[in-house]
């Protein structure tokens, strides 16, 4: 084999192993050559902040009353030991809300409706053990107590079996009575009242 | 307030039916006349009402608001108070300074005289035999001795010999129902 062309393919053998894709070229030897410079390819390292210095900036909160933030100069603490807070701006101080008013009692003077309701009494038959002599007539019911001298006016609820009394209101009248009811038999029929004072039950009084 | 004399009964109610709040106070003379009829107009609370209030509300409502209001424009003043719920007793006792009861019907046969006061099971509960010609209305008189219970017993004794002690709690229905009737009406004349 060529010695020189052997040469070759161990710098090319080289050259791939260690070298990459830079070719290597030997200079031309001259004879006359003392020594040898060596140039090396040698780089100098720059580098370059790929990014600007840290920085807050605040955000601003919704609302004119919003927490208010400075920090214009904020650092974090690893990067300037000394931390200088905005001053905090307390929260608004106007609450808006309605008024919990709703809650009043209006007192009406209902007197005059009062006034034109009658009282109205049970029947009481069931209890009372002295009843009128029936003769031609039917115990129907007993109403007590009212104040006779009082009454204005008195109706029967035949519905309820309720008798309603009407007072008149002026009246000083304090006797109470019982009022027997009691159904006529006979010709013309109809109804009839009889009083008794309640204060002398066993006195079947006067017809009404 | 006027003192128009010793014989007057006061009988309150307060009613909460549906959330709809409504009180009212009738004044009668021992005879059953009319002297004095308060009402409320309806409060119907509202949902921030209930929120705020919880559960004081009603007791508020009831006790504060009807309670006291009524008391206060009441132009009589009553010897005696009367209400059908028991749990008005103790507020209205503290509003009116006066003795106060609660009044029920009962169905029990007549005690042997009218009078008769008959304690029941329940402390502070009797039957009273008001008059003869009915059964024994049911009394309810918390925190009384036995002389001040008899004390009110022959009280009420007395008013019902010349008036029917139930009956101004139907009275105060009615008027309430005529109040309504009249309010609506004119309403819906508008």
């Amino acid at each position: 084999m060529d010695p020189s062309r052997l040469t070759e393919e161990l710098k090319e053998y080289l050259r791939r192993l260690f070298l990459g894709r830079i070719r290597i070229r030997s200079l031309p030897r001259r004879e006359d050559a003392s020594s040898v410079t060596v140039r090396n390819g040698q780089r100098s390292v720059t580098i370059h902040r790929g990014a600007s210095k840290p920085r807050i900036v605040p955000v601003s909160l919704i609302g004119t009353h919003s927490l208010a933030c400075s920090s214009k100069s904020f650092r974090t603490r690893s990067l300037r030991p000394s931390v200088r807070g905005g001053q905090i701006v307390s929260f608004p101080t106007d609450v808006h809300g309605d008024a919990v008013g709703g809650l009043s009692s209006k007192i009406r003077n209902g007197a005059r409706f009062a006034r034109v309701l009658p009282q109205e009494r049970r029947n009481r038959s069931s209890y009372v053990s002295q009843r009128p002599l029936p003769g031609k007539r039917i115990f129907l019911a007993y109403y007590a107590p009212v104040i006779r001298e009082a009454v204005l006016k008195t109706a029967l609820n035949r519905q309820k079996g309720t008798l309603l009394i009407w007072y008149n209101l002026e009246s000083r009248a304090q006797a109470p009575y019982g009022t027997f009811l009691m159904k006529k038999i006979g010709e013309g029929g109809g109804f009839e009242w009889e009083w008794s004072r309640m204060d002398a039950p066993d006195v079947v009084g006067s017809r009404g | 307030m006027r003192d128009a004399g010793p014989k007057i009964l006061g009988y309150v109610t307060v009613s909460g039916d549906r959330g709809l709040f409504r009180g009212a106070l009738l004044a009668v003379d021992f005879r059953g006349i009319p002297l004095d009829f308060r009402y409320t107009d309806p409060i119907r609370p509202t949902k921030l009402e209930k929120v705020l209030y919880g559960q004081s509300l009603e007791v508020y409502l009831r006790e504060e608001l009807i309670l006291g209001s009524l008391v206060k424009a009441c132009e009589v003043r009553p010897v005696f108070w009367i209400v059908a719920e028991s749990s008005l007793i103790v507020p209205l006792r503290r509003i009116v300074n006066a003795k106060v009861c609660a009044l029920a019907q009962s169905t029990n046969r007549p005690l042997s005289a009218t009078g008769d006061l008959e304690p029941q099971q329940e402390p502070g509960v009797f039957l009273l035999q008001a008059d003869s010609v009915s059964a024994p209305p049911r009394l309810y008189l918390p925190d009384l001795r036995a002389d001040e219970a008899r004390g009110v017993s022959q009280l009420l004794v007395d008013a019902a010999s010349t008036m029917e002690l139930l009956e101004p709690f139907s009275r105060i229905e009615k008027a309430l129902g005529v109040v309504e009737e009249e309010s609506n009406g004119s309403e819906s004349s508008h």
